[in-house]
């Protein structure tokens, strides 16, 4: 029968029913938005286009896009990678910082190092700061049992607040008015892809962060380890896994891509540390990975999503003035349909499954 | 359940194709991009229009600093047939990015209402000559960007000048958000010079609250000052103002905004207003650049009340409630200002 085979089909390929129903739930909210949107008299329609115009319509916007998508990316697979082993790391914003602070100390007085060495150490130093920053959650979580839900959030707080502390103190550019770091040179600096958009190549590192997270996890006995331990400690340890290293590698791992993200937002966008620096790239990481359902492509598309949201309602209100609430609660809209879909799309992937059809 | 599945992914797939086609719309057809808020149904689009974009730190409707920078773009923007784009609530860490987009997006002019703003604007500034940039109580510029800033003592000099006509204990109470800083020491002195200039025995206490949002001290600090004897008390720190304000008021004493206009929260006990309204310098900005006579200066350019950047706001109706030596004491001294005989030691 036709149906019978596109369901096998549909089996084989279930990307289709989950991207599939996150565009529904897309288009769906974007509906929503836009009645709001014609309420308050602005051409929903001509808001739209601004909105695709500013964040995929033109190479300048495109590069802000990706921009936007590197620290996003970096603090979704951290958040994403100790989730899968039952760890929430709710810190990823704290390690940001962290990786962000790091990667400033190691570039200050890089000025005259050839590029690979001033690009990479900074990064390095970066990886060291997250990962450094969530090994004291984890060793309160391992060594005391301490709940890492509290302990991360607490982290994220003070990290917040030292870097407050250190702009405006002893890390404060002399010559500026501003509570910020002196930028930091050019060897360090992350380069520019393409004439006419700030496009840098923090792009190509976060991706690689990306499959070497897959690798790990799906490749390696390491990684089947730490899945192993998330799903079930107890039958993790009874099938041998030794439960804590594993966890404290995956603690680790997790703070270091944090700490990763932070690296390249300061080495290829920002230059320079401020107060705000961050600007939610944690805490949007997080909804980032539970909106991807925690898989590679699934991140990979929600963090796109993410990014030109937070570059496609700036245009939108440029273009047509669109006030900023609306723009919230447009995001907000959108977030919440496609985690909705996700309830949809397992409803649909049972009803393909033979013998649980009605 | 067959049915309903089969007909998700059809319209999923036909909705992908649809979203695909419509990404590519505005940068490709006719009448899209940058530039679609012309062409796509409203009227205008002569090539000689300004196309200025403006701005802001907070909210548009704060009421008061940004409200006055908005409703000063609106203005112009009808005087002078302007086309005004604006943004909201950018946060200082993408300050750098929205101005390079709207320098991009073919922005003659591009403002912003927010004197921190000036650094990255003057690093953007170097990127897009063509562009004039222009930035509200700047204290750094560039070749293409417009800078003005306030002297910072000429209507608190006027608003010391009123406090010392009225005051009857000879003591008046100053609240800043810190006692050592330069703007807080300038506040003070040229505050004092000017009660002092018709009352030598004047006293003023000066007490400072450490935070721009901590109401309760602010509080605290205004009701030690009229505990102390202090019957004008003049509050300059952030959201402290308004709440010290409606606490003189209670108390029945006079007080004095900073910064916004509030003169119409009591005819009784709001002497005035000390202002340093964005909308003016917004309009010598975007007037200058019409008329091409200013389009950028170095350094910025200091300006008080005979240019009308700064102004002591007198509550009108209090004209008829106190003495006519009062406005006469004021008059004369702006006068003696803008003649250049008033000096104020600032820090």
């Amino acid at each position: 029968m036709h149906n019978q085979k596109l369901k096998a089909f549909l089996r084989k390929r279930s990307f289709l029913i989950t991207g599939g129903m996150a565009l529904i739930a897309i288009l769906l909210a974007m509906l929503v938005g836009g009645v709001l949107i014609m309420l308050i008299g602005i051409d929903p329609i001509l808001a739209y286009r601004y909105f695709f115009y500013g964040a995929f319509g033109n190479i300048y916007g495109f590069g802000e896009t990706i921009n936007k998508f590197t620290p996003l990316l970096c603090c979704a697979l951290g958040f994403s990678i100790a989730q899968k082993s039952g760890f929430f790391n709710l810190g990823g914003e704290g390690q940001f910082y962290a990786g962000a602070l790091c990667a400033a100390l190691a570039a200050a007085n890089m000025g005259s190092a050839s590029p690979i060495v001033g690009i990479a150490l900074p990064v390095l130093a970066g990886i060291v700061g997250g990962a450094v920053l969530s090994s004291i959650a984890g060793a309160l979580k391992i060594l005391f049992n301490a709940n890492e839900l509290l302990s991360t959030m607490m982290l994220n707080y003070i990290m917040q607040y030292l870097i407050a502390l250190l702009v405006s103190g002893a890390l404060k550019n002399p010559n500026s008015s501003m509570e910020q770091t002196v930028p930091i040179p050019d060897p360090v600096r992350l380069p520019a892809l393409m004439e006419g958009s700030r496009l840098h190549a923090g792009f190509f590192i976060a991706l690689a962060a990306l499959l070497l997270v897959w690798f790990l996890h799906q490749r390696t006995v390491l990684g089947f380890e730490m899945r192993l331990s998330g799903m079930n400690p107890k039958s993790a340890r009874y099938a041998g896994v030794n439960e804590r290293r594993s966890l404290i590698i995956v603690i680790l791992v997790s703070g270091a891509l944090a700490g990763l993200g932070g690296a390249l937002e300061l080495q290829g966008n920002q230059y320079k540390l401020m107060s705000g620096f961050s600007n939610n790239f944690g805490f949007d990481g997080i909804g980032i990975a539970v909106m991807g359902q925690y898989t590679p492509a699934g991140i990979f598309l929600s963090t796109l999503l993410f990014a030109a949201l937070r570059v496609g309602t700036g245009s939108m209100q440029r273009g047509v003035g669109v006030p900023t609430p609306i723009l919230y609660i447009l995001q907000g809209v959108i977030i919440i349909s496609v985690i909705v879909s996700n309830y949809f799309v397992r409803r649909i992937k049972d009803s393909l499954v033979e013998g649980r059809d009605a | 359940m067959k049915k309903k599945s089969f007909f998700a992914v059809t319209m999923s797939i036909t909705l992908l194709l649809t979203l695909l086609a419509g990404c590519s719309d505005p940068g490709a057809g006719s009448g899209g991009g940058p530039s679609g808020g012309d062409s796509a149904g409203q009227t205008g689009g002569e090539a000689s229009r300004l196309k200025v974009a403006w701005i802001c730190d907070g909210v548009l409707t704060d009421g008061g600093w940004n409200t006055n920078g908005y409703e000063g773009m609106q203005k112009l923007a009808e005087e002078y047939d302007l086309e005004v784009s604006y943004q909201e609530n950018v946060p200082q860490t993408d300050v750098g990015d929205v101005l390079r987009n709207y320098a991009s997006e073919g922005y003659d002019m591009v403002l912003s209402n927010e004197q921190y703003h000036c650094e990255p604007m003057v690093e953007v500034a170097a990127d897009f000559p063509n562009v004039t940039f222009g930035c509200v109580n700047a204290y750094v510029s560039a070749e293409n960007m417009i800078a003005f800033s306030g002297t910072l003592w000429q209507h608190n000099y006027l608003a010391g000048v009123m406090s010392g006509m009225v005051t009857k204990s000879n003591k008046l109470g100053l609240i800043t958000f810190s006692t050592d800083s330069d703007s807080a020491l300038t506040y003070l002195s040229s505050f004092r010079a000017g009660a002092q200039s018709v009352n030598p025995d004047i006293e003023v206490v000066h007490v400072a609250t450490g935070s721009f949002s901590d109401l309760a001290a602010g509080k605290e600090m205004a009701t030690s000052l009229i505990d102390q004897g202090c019957d004008v008390v003049y509050c300059n720190s952030g959201d402290c103002n308004a709440t010290v304000m409606e606490l003189c008021i209670e108390r029945g004493v006079y007080t004095i905004s900073a910064i916004v206009d509030r003169n119409g929260m009591s005819d009784e006990y709001v002497l005035g207003s000390t202002v340093n309204l964005p909308s003016t310098q917004l309009r010598m900005m975007v007037e200058g650049k019409l008329s091409g006579t200013h389009t950028g200066n170095v350094t910025p350019i200091v300006g008080g009340i005979e240019d009308g950047i700064e102004a002591f706001l007198v509550n009108e109706s209090l004209q008829d409630k106190l003495d006519a030596s009062v406005f006469e004491a004021i008059d004369e001294a702006t006068a003696e200002i803008i003649a250049g005989n008033v000096t104020v030691e600032l820090p």
